[in-house]
Parts: C-alpha cells; sequence; structure tokens
C-alpha cells in the first residue's frame, strides 16, 4: 500500500510537467498578445512594446518557460501580468469556490439520481423508468447554458428571486451560501444526476442478476433487503468511478456555469485569464486544475480499497 | 401561449427541484438588507471585468467607468458635450496657439492628504509621455513640447504647433491627473476624484467609497458605489428586475422587455460609438475605388440598424452624430442611398460582373459585430460579393486588426471628444489607428490644416470637407450609432448621457 | 457476426434508434430539399414571429426560417459530431492498439501523453485550441476531436490487454505474421465493438462540446446554422421568442438520444449477461 502510493504520486511528476510544457506551448500558439488586448484597437505599436517589455513578454519563449516553471518548484506562481496580484491565493480562494460549487452540484445530482437509478433499475420497463429514463435524456442532451438560463429566468420571472450577489462560502454562512449556489449546483447538478442514474440503473441491473443475488432471493429476503444489503454495495465501484470523474471533470468544466452565474470561480479565472492573455493565470490555474484532478483519481482508487477490501495494490 | 408553456415547464421544473432538494429555495427575501435603514450604497453591474487601474495604462471601458471616478483630469465635458474646467479652473490659449496655460483648483487634495500641485500635473503629463509608460494617451499630446510649472497652481504647456484638439484631449480620463512620484499604479490607487478604492474583490466586484474632501463640496451624493461584476446579460436582467442591482446597462432588445415593468426605468443617450465595415485598401479587389464604392451601394445602413440595433441607432459618418458640432449630416452623402443595379453595374466596371469570394472578420465577444457582419453578408450576396465570416475570439480579432492584412472586418469605434481623433487618429496616413492602409496625401493635408487651424467655423469647413472625401474613398464604411441603454430602479435619479458614466455616477443620488 | 446481426435485428431499440439516425442523416443529406428556405435568408419583415403556415416554427431575430436552420442544422451538428468523433477513433484507436500491444515503456509513454490530456479542463483545452488553429468548422472538429482521443485509447488499450494473449493472436505470431498484420487484423476486429459503443456516446459529447464553445463563441461560424449555436444565439432571446431556443433543442435531444440508445442497445447485445431484459 505505502509503495503503491509513492509510486503513483511519483508517476504524477512527469504528467504534471507535461501538462506545464503543453499549455504554454498552445497558450503562446494563440495569436494574440496581453498588452494588445488590453490597449484595445486604440492602441499604437511603441505603447504595445512598451508594455509587453514591462511584462517581461518581450523575452524568448525558453526563458519565460524556464523562469515560470522555476518559480513554480519554489511554490511561487507569480503575478498577473494585468492587475499585478498575486496567483497562487487567488487561486486558493477560487478553487475553494468551485469546490463548493462543484460538491454541492454532485450532491444535488446525487440525491436526484441514486434513490431515482435504482428504482428504475427495480422496476425496469415500467413507465417510472421511462420516466427516469427520458429525464436523463434531457439532462445530458440539452447544454447546461440553456437549463442554467432557465432557471435564471424562471425565478426572477416568476418568483422575483434572484440569487444574492456577494459570493460567500459554506462555513461563513450556510443559509446565505445555500442561496448563493443554490442555482448554478442545480444546474450542475441535472447535467451530474443524468450521468449517475444511468450509471446506476446498469449496475443495478447487472447485480441484480448475479448468482448470489438470486440465491438470497431464493432464501426468500425481502426485495429491499437485498437491494440495499447485497447490490448496493456491489453497485457501488462503478457509481463511485464515475462520481469521482464527475468531481475531477466539473472542476474543469464549471467554466461555462461559472461564466453564465458570474460565479469568481477557477474556471472563470483560467477563462478570464485565456481571454486577457494573461499567460501566468492560465498556465498557473490550469496545472493547479491538473494537479488536483489526478489527486481526485488518486483517492478515489483508495476509496476502492475501502468499499471492497479484496482489491490490493 | 407559449409564455404559459414555458411557464407551465418552469414551474413543474422548479416543484420538481424543491422537492428534491429538501425543503427548497426560500423566495421573497430580496429587497430584505435595504430595509430598515436608508440605502446609501449604488450597485452598479459591470458587464467585464477590470483590468488593472493606472489610467496611463489601461484604456478598456471595464477599467475606465472605475478609475474615472478615482481620478480627475485638467477638464471634463458636460452632457452637451463642451468642455468644462475639473481641475483646472481656467485656461488661456495664446494668440498663436502654441502656449496653454491652465490654472489649477487651490486647496485639491489626493485621497492620500497631499496638495495637488502643478508638480503632479507636470509629472501625470510626462509620465503619459514617457514611451516606457506605453500609454495610448501619448499620441493625444504629441504637439507638446514642454511643460513648465510657473507656480504650484499655474502650468503652461508649450506647443511644437498650433492644436486645437489640446484641451479637448486633458478632458480624458486617460490623462487623469496621479500623484507626482508614483510608479506603479497597479498597487494604489489614490487620485483627486469623488471616489476612494476602497476594496476590488477580483471576479466579484469593485467598491468605491466617497471621498469626503473632494474638492467639489456637493457631490458626490451617495456614500459608495459598488460595480457588481456580471457577465451574462441574462443574469444582468433577472438581478436588475428583483432589486439586486440598481444600474445595468442593457441591449436594445432587453430595454424593450424591460420598458413599463415595475420597478425599473430605462433611460438612453446617443452614444459616441459607431460601428463600421472596414475595407482593407491594399487588398485585391479592394484596391479599386469602384469596388468599394459598390460596397457602399450594396449595404443597407438601415437595415443594420433595424435588424441589429432595433430601430434604436443613427446613421453616422466618420463623426458620431452626437458630436452635434463637427458631424455632417448622413444624407449629405450619395453613397449611403442603398442601389443594388447601381453597386452591380461598378462592380462591372471594376472587372467584376460575376462579384468575388472574400472574407468578413469580426469579434465573437459582441453579439452586435456578428449580428451585422450577418447582415452585411446577405446584402453582399444580392451583387455577387460571397463573404465568410470569421467570428474571432477577442485576443486574435486584435491581432487581426492590427495585422493590416485583413479583409474586410466589422468593428466598432468610438469618436474621441474632438472631431481630430475621428479623423486624424483613425485615418490619415500615419494614424496609428488606420490599419487600412488608406492614404490620401490630400486628406492628410486636409486633417492636419483642421488640427492647427484655432477658428472654429474654419475647422469646421476643414472637417466638412474631410468627410465627404473619407465617405466617398471609402476605406470603411460607416453604418450607425446606437443609442446606448440603462436599466435603472425607480428609486435611483440616474441619468446618463454622451459625456460618460462617469459624469452621471457623480450626481447620481438615492430617492 | 451472423449471431450478432440476428440479436442486433431482434432488439426493438437498436433497430428503432438506427432508423431514427437514418432518418437524420438523410435529412442532413436532403436538407436543399427538405428545407421550405434558404437558411441564411432574411425575411426583413418576419423577425421573431411565432408559427406560422409559411414559417412552421417560426423565424428568429434575422428574420430567418427556424425550420430550414434546424434541416441544415443537422448537417453542420452531424457532420461536426461524426467528424470529431472520427478523429478521436482514428487516432485513440492507433494510440490504444499500440501501448496495448507492445506494453512496457511505449505503453507507459503513450498513457502519460493521455493523462496529460485527461487531466486537462476539456472545455478549456478545446478553447485554446481553437483559439489557437483560428475559428472554422474543421479547426472546432479537430479540437472537439484532439479532447476526446483520451477516452478512445484507453477503451482500445484496455480491449487490446485482454486479448492478445489469447491463444489465436500466440498463433499469429507463431506462423511468423507481422506486427501490423496481427495488429489490424486480428485484434483491431476485437475491439470495434467496445469502439463503437464509446462512439455512440462520444458523439452526443461532442455535439454538446460545439454547443459550449458556440456559447463562448467560437463554435461554428454563423451565418451557418448548428444547433449549439442556434440555442446560443437564442438564450438572448429567451423571452422574447421562446420558439427559438425550443425547437433546437429538441432537435439535439433527439439526435444524442438516439445515439445514447443505440449505443446501450448495442452493449446489451454484446454483453451476454444483459441478454433477455
Amino acid at each position: 500500500m505505502g509503495s503503491y502510493l509513492i509510486k503513483r504520486v511519483a508517476s504524477l511528476i512527469p504528467i504534471l510537467f507535461g501538462i506545464s510544457v503543453l499549455i504554454f506551448t498552445i497558450l503562446h500558439l494563440v495569436p494574440g498578445d496581453p498588452a494588445s488586448i488590453m490597449l484595445g484597437t486604440s492602441a499604437t505599436p511603441e505603447a504595445i512594446a512598451a508594455l509587453n517589455k514591462s511584462m517581461g513578454l518581450d523575452q524568448p519563449l525558453i526563458n519565460q518557460y524556464l523562469r515560470w516553471i522555476s518559480g513554480i518548484l519554489q511554490g511561487n506562481f507569480g503575478v498577473s501580468v494585468h492587475t499585478g496580484e498575486e496567483i497562487l491565493p487567488q487561486i486558493l480562494k477560487r478553487f475553494a469556490i468551485t469546490m463548493q460549487l462543484t460538491v454541492f452540484g454532485v450532491l444535488i445530482g446525487w440525491v436526484l439520481a441514486i434513490p431515482f437509478g435504482i428504482l428504475s433499475a427495480i422496476r425496469a420497463h415500467s413507465k417510472t423508468d421511462i420516466v427516469v429514463r427520458v429525464f436523463t435524456l434531457l439532462g445530458i442532451s440539452v447544454p447546461n447554458f440553456a437549463i442554467g438560463t432557465l432557471l435564471l429566468l424562471g425565478f426572477s420571472l416568476y418568483f422575483n428571486w434572484f440569487p444574492p450577489i456577494d459570493v460567500v462560502n459554506f462555513w461563513e454562512d450556510p443559509i446565505e451560501a445555500f442561496k448563493v449556489f443554490i442555482l448554478p449546483a442545480t444546474t450542475m447538478g441535472i447535467v451530474v444526476a443524468a450521468g449517475v442514474m444511468r450509471m446506476t440503473r446498469s449496475a443495478f441491473l447487472e447485480t441484480m442478476d448475479k448468482d448470489f443475488i438470486r440465491t438470497a432471493r431464493a432464501k426468500g429476503n425481502s426485495k429491499w433487503t437485498i437491494v440495499m444489503g447485497h447490490a448496493f454495495r456491489n453497485s457501488s465501484i462503478p457509481i463511485v468511478t464515475i462520481a469521482g470523474m464527475q468531481i475531477g471533470y466539473l472542476l474543469g468544466g464549471s467554466v461555462i456555469v461559472e461564466q453564465l452565474f458570474s460565479i469568481p470561480g477557477l474556471g472563470q479565472y483560467i477563462l478570464e485569464g485565456i481571454y486577457q492573455r494573461d499567460y501566468p493565470v492560465v498556465q498557473g490555474g490550469v496545472l493547479f486544475v491538473a494537479l488536483v484532478f489526478v489527486l481526485v483519481n488518486l483517492l478515489i482508487d483508495l476509496i476502492y480499497t475501502w468499499i471492497d477490501p479484496r482489491i490490493k495494490y | 401561449m407559449k409564455k404559459r408553456v414555458l411557464a407551465g415547464f418552469f414551474l413543474s421544473l422548479s416543484l420538481a427541484l424543491s422537492a428534491c432538494s429538501g425543503g427548497g429555495t426560500a423566495p421573497a427575501e430580496q429587497g430584505k438588507s435595504a430595509e430598515g435603514q436608508a440605502k446609501t450604497e449604488l450597485i452598479v453591474a459591470a458587464e467585464q471585468e477590470p483590468v488593472g487601474y493606472d489610467p496611463h495604462k489601461v484604456p478598456a471601458a471595464s477599467s475606465l467607468r472605475v478609475y474615472a471616478l478615482i481620478y480627475d483630469s485638467l477638464t471634463k465635458l458636460d452632457e452637451n458635450m463642451n468642455i468644462v474646467p475639473n481641475l483646472a479652473e481656467k485656461w488661456e490659449i495664446a494668440s498663436d496657439g502654441k502656449t496653454v496655460t491652465m490654472f489649477l483648483q487651490k486647496g485639491v487634495k489626493f485621497h492620500n492628504g497631499k496638495d495637488m500641485t502643478a508638480e503632479d500635473v507636470k509629472f501625470s503629463f510626462e509620465r503619459i509621455m514617457n514611451p516606457d509608460t506605453g500609454s495610448i494617451a501619448k499620441s493625444y499630446f504629441s504637439s507638446v513640447e514642454a511643460i513648465e510649472v510657473k507656480d504650484p497652481t499655474t502650468v503652461v504647456f508649450k506647443l511644437k504647433n498650433a492644436d486645437a484638439s489640446f484641451v479637448a484631449n486633458t478632458a480624458s480620463a486617460y490623462a487623469s491627473i496621479v500623484p507626482a512620484g508614483s510608479t506603479d499604479l497597479t498597487k494604489e490607487a489614490i487620485g483627486t476624484g469623488p471616489f476612494k478604492m476602497e476594496k476590488s474583490e477580483s471576479g466579484q466586484y469593485v467598491l468605491l467609497k466617497k471621498n469626503a474632501d473632494y474638492f467639489n463640496k456637493e457631490l458626490p451624493k451617495v456614500e459608495s458605489i459598488k460595480f457588481q461584476i456580471m457577465k451574462d446579460e441574462a443574469e444582468r436582467l433577472a438581478a436588475i428586475r428583483s432589486g439586486k442591482v440598481d444600474i445595468s446597462m442593457v441591449s436594445a432588445d432587453s430595454a424593450k422587455l424591460l420598458e413599463g415593468k415595475p420597478g425599473v426605468q430605462i433611460k438612453n443617450y446617443q452614444s459616441l460609438e459607431y460601428s463600421y465595415l472596414g475595407i482593407n485598401v491594399n487588398k485585391k479587389p479592394f484596391d479599386n475605388p469602384k469596388v468599394r464604392e459598390a460596397i457602399s451601394y450594396a449595404v443597407d445602413r438601415n437595415q443594420i440598424i433595424q435588424t441589429v440595433w432595433k430601430g434604436e441607432a443613427t446613421l453616422t459618418g466618420p463623426i458620431a452624430p452626437a458630436l452635434t458640432n463637427w458631424a455632417l449630416d448622413p444624407a449629405t452623402y450619395p453613397t449611403y442611398k442603398t442601389d443594388v443595379e447601381k453597386a452591380k453595374q461598378l462592380l462591372a466596371e471594376a472587372g467584376y460582373p460575376n462579384g468575388f469570394e472574400t472574407q468578413i472578420e469580426t469579434a465573437a465577444t459582441y453579439p452586435d459585430m456578428v449580428e451585422t457582419a450577418q447582415v452585411i453578408q446577405q446584402q453582399l450576396k444580392a451583387i455577387g460579393i460571397n463573404a465568410k465570416i470569421n467570428q474571432l475570439e477577442w485576443g486574435n480579432y486584435i491581432d487581426t486588426w492590427k495585422s493590416k492584412d485583413m479583409n474586410l472586418m466589422v468593428g466598432r469605434n468610438t469618436s474621441g471628444v474632438d472631431a481630430d481623433r475621428s479623423m486624424r487618429f483613425f485615418f490619415s496616413t500615419t494614424g496609428s489607428a488606420n490599419v487600412w492602409n488608406y492614404s490620401n496625401p490630400a486628406y492628410d493635408e486636409l486633417v492636419q490644416k483642421a488640427l492647427t487651424t484655432i477658428d472654429q467655423t474654419e475647422r469646421k469647413k476643414l472637417y466638412d470637407e474631410a468627410q465627404t472625401m473619407l465617405v466617398a474613398d471609402a476605406p470603411n464604411l460607416f453604418l450607425a450609432s446606437p443609442k446606448n441603454y440603462y436599466a435603472v430602479r425607480d428609486n435611483i435619479d440616474f441619468t446618463p448621457s454622451a459625456a460618460g458614466e462617469v459624469y452621471s455616477l457623480i450626481k447620481t443620488s438615492i430617492k | 457476426m451472423s449471431t450478432f446481426r440476428k440479436r442486433f435485428l431482434a432488439n426493438k431499440t437498436a433497430v428503432f434508434c438506427s432508423i431514427l439516425l437514418a432518418l437524420l442523416c438523410l435529412t442532413a443529406v436532403l436538407a436543399p430539399v427538405l428545407a421550405p428556405h434558404d437558411p441564411t435568408q432574411m425575411f426583413q419583415d418576419h423577425r421573431m414571429e411565432g408559427s406560422s403556415g409559411e414559417f412552421l416554427l417560426g423565424t428568429d431575430q434575422f428574420g430567418r426560417d427556424i425550420l430550414s436552420r434546424i434541416i441544415y442544422g443537422a448537417r453542420v451538428s452531424l457532420v461536426v459530431g461524426l467528424s470529431a468523433v472520427l478523429v478521436s477513433v482514428v487516432f485513440g484507436t492507433l494510440f490504444g492498439l499500440i501501448a496495448g500491444y507492445f506494453g512496457r515503456w511505449i505503453d507507459g509513454f503513450i498513457m502519460r501523453c493521455m493523462d496529460v490530456l485527461f487531466a486537462f479542463p476539456e472545455i478549456l483545452l478545446a478553447l485554446a485550441i481553437v483559439a489557437a488553429l483560428g475559428p472554422g468548422t474543421f479547426n472546432t472538429i479537430m479540437a472537439i476531436g484532439i479532447v476526446n482521443i483520451p477516452i478512445f485509447t484507453r477503451t482500445v488499450r484496455g480491449a487490446v490487454l485482454s486479448i492478445k494473449n489469447l491463444e489465436y493472436v500466440e498463433s499469429a505470431r507463431a506462423i511468423g505474421a507481422s506486427t501490423p498484420r496481427i495488429l489490424f487484423q486480428e485484434i483491431f476486429p476485437n475491439v470495434t465493438a467496445p469502439l463503437l459503443v464509446q462512439s455512440s456516446l462520444a458523439i452526443s459529447g461532442a455535439i454538446l462540446t460545439e454547443s459550449a464553445l458556440s456559447f463562448l463563441g467560437l463554435g461554428i461560424q454563423p451565418p451557418d446554422p448548428s444547433w449549439g449555436g442556434m440555442i446560443s444565439e437564442a438564450r438572448r432571446y429567451m423571452e422574447l421568442a421562446p420558439g427559438m431556443i425550443i425547437w433546437p433543442c429538441i432537435a439535439m435531444t433527439v439526435t444524442i438520444l438516439a445515439c445514447n440508445m443505440f449505443g446501450d442497445a448495442v452493449r446489451d447485445i454484446l454483453d451476454p449477461r444483459h441478454r433477455g431484459k
């Protein structure tokens, strides 16, 4: 176990290195530079050159990369080329917000999905099943920005309600935070629910068909005892897998929801960075997301061993 | 009918949601915070996040609307676009036009308590003119030769040549007066303006507090202004409806929707902006003036006004009609009369009887530009020009604009406060914003002469001639100058004007 | 293979979805015949109208016929969905076969590269690629395709690992068949099933990613209609003209439904454990 962990953590290094090179390369391939974007269509060439120079962007690319990566290795993410703001504290603050949004969204998704998924598996091909499956399909086939806009519009139009405009963390004021995050989290949750429901249903269908369930049934156990006692544990591995993937995926995929609801999360930070060509922001942000993503995957593997002690590393 | 379907769908959805999320959300919380005590904070929705607050370095509108409240310039514009005193209480222009003396207000203090003096003015202008600063306002003051401090409240600007636009240019927020010795204005913002920077929370809001020592004792009328960053129009709309924000810019469409709704008023003004179709006069076939003329005849500017701006825009020439002193009536331009047959004939004369293929570049960030491009594409199709639209991400767009290598390009310009900017900066051969490769010695001479002509009637005549020439040469088709819309809560006394949001915000009060 | 065909034909869902998908493809191919109007033509006097005899599903903010745009949109959306997945399948299969078959450091290297791509937030990667390549249908397809390569690489590699030591592969190796021959003639046919399932799911993902790019302004270029583009444009007019957003959403839902159910059905057919359900 211990050596496995060390090996896994060691394998992160080349991945993170690869990501740092990839993001640096793509970003510098993208036309445009921070100064001309900042100055817009009223810029003069001297102004652009002066501004780029003051941002250290007149250096050769390789030097820029080396300077950046050596900073990162010392825990220094640098400063935003536009605002001069330290990047790491921003990343951490925004990551906390994105994390709350994501966890809340995934929770909403699960709360919707797991009971309905199980229900639809137990009553396969019944009316309940069909309703659940149609909902699932809507969830995965309507773009989330359309769902989010509908929620915003609906709540303001029919309830005259709009979420509080200042983002609050859950540990500061849970009720206020709940109000802040409910609409964006629901937007995410609907998509999450769709995926989890599908997975839950098929995982249950599969386990319900296994020999030991049949045995349990033959022994005269009630259907629900079987579901809760046997099938649930055995179906949980694929469910945990997809949930973990979703958390990892949503961390980066919350971009659109954050943009729509003006949630100052990490996704929005990076997106804005791309638009402004704020290279250190994008590079640092993406690297951080990737790190979290990889760590979440590691965590999921560890959860496996906890759910099913037969899995050994 | 459709509305009811939407409502029904939504109601069932929200029921389902509240049933599943345990108790649901409690609506009807809005407006609670403000009750009990009088509201003193003004909340303004900001569409874009500010990108720094150095007035000499950052021209972005998202930043300007904030720092223009923190800093003051020597002069400013009133709602009728006249130049009025600000930090300078008066000024004198020598008869040869080469010396401008500014007399400063006495007793003006920076937010840090220091007096604002002639030294600060000299420092600020020298900072702008220093090439290392990279200020876009540098080009505004290219005629300045030397700045002399006569006494603590008198500054003398020595000019290389007479410059009729000089005083108008000092009204720009880009020419804000900063404390002498400032180096890094990204870290702190200390000005003389009506508001002080209180807090800037990236991605969320910028909070400004009233400057109690503002030199105009009657202003500002609110205790604080909060710019709340809301990037999506749907979100801003929902927020103003429910009273979560007090003032928000909205599109013409949204303005129509909100009109007559309780609690919200719609206000508008004729903006200084105009949309244009840029034409690269170096690129074949656009190097042929007949082709450009044909395009001008083919484009129906009124349809653009109707479709893109829902009728809420005015025809425009090179100078936006809001600059009433300078703008020429568009009715005088012959090519503004849409005439497809004539366009076809011109195209045939130019050697393209069957038209040609080309590209229109536009910016994805601005829906109005994308829509304008689509309307133009349809109109050009009628004369056989098949244009492909490239909708570019903003950074790419700027890069293409700079490249001087585009074919056609849809964009938006802001006329400066003085005709010189619209004319010389954008279209003279050496003008830094002339990316269209347009070069006409006769035009250059006209606008240069207009710059050094102090007599206003004479100057106006020169600009009239230049405008006619520019429209005929058509390096750009000037399309429409839109109205800008604000949605304002009923209890807010806010009147926007072309003089700029800042001018209105300072005077805004809460009823 | 013939048993597959038999089972396929016996599966109602599979047959139904195939017909639906075929109809969609037919709509796309026959768009010029089916569409009542030119999808880019602007009827100036009919902006944002509801359903009428002339405009069955109403018109958009330019006065363009929504029905015609949806029909032409099928072309764009299906082409983007299918081509993007094709890009992912081709590269994913290639990398997956090589990684799975050769193992050792080659496997390690390829899979680490895939991890790099995978750990990158999808929509941001697609956005950055489109921004770097410039806009256009082809570039959009490439961006969406590249983003999905890791999933296919993993799928194929997994399948290869499970069969590469089976007897028939060993025997092919024993009779001295060349490596490409073994890879493509012996192993590849056996990974097509999981590929098919994965592809049908990825098509819907690709169509959605295109709509997300449209939301960020970098999808298919106007005035060409893509469903995602129509939805993101219509968002601004949701209250004024709800039809503008409802109809393309329905079109998208039906297509994605067909793809996903088709994928599920194929998986059920291939996986004997699911039979009889």
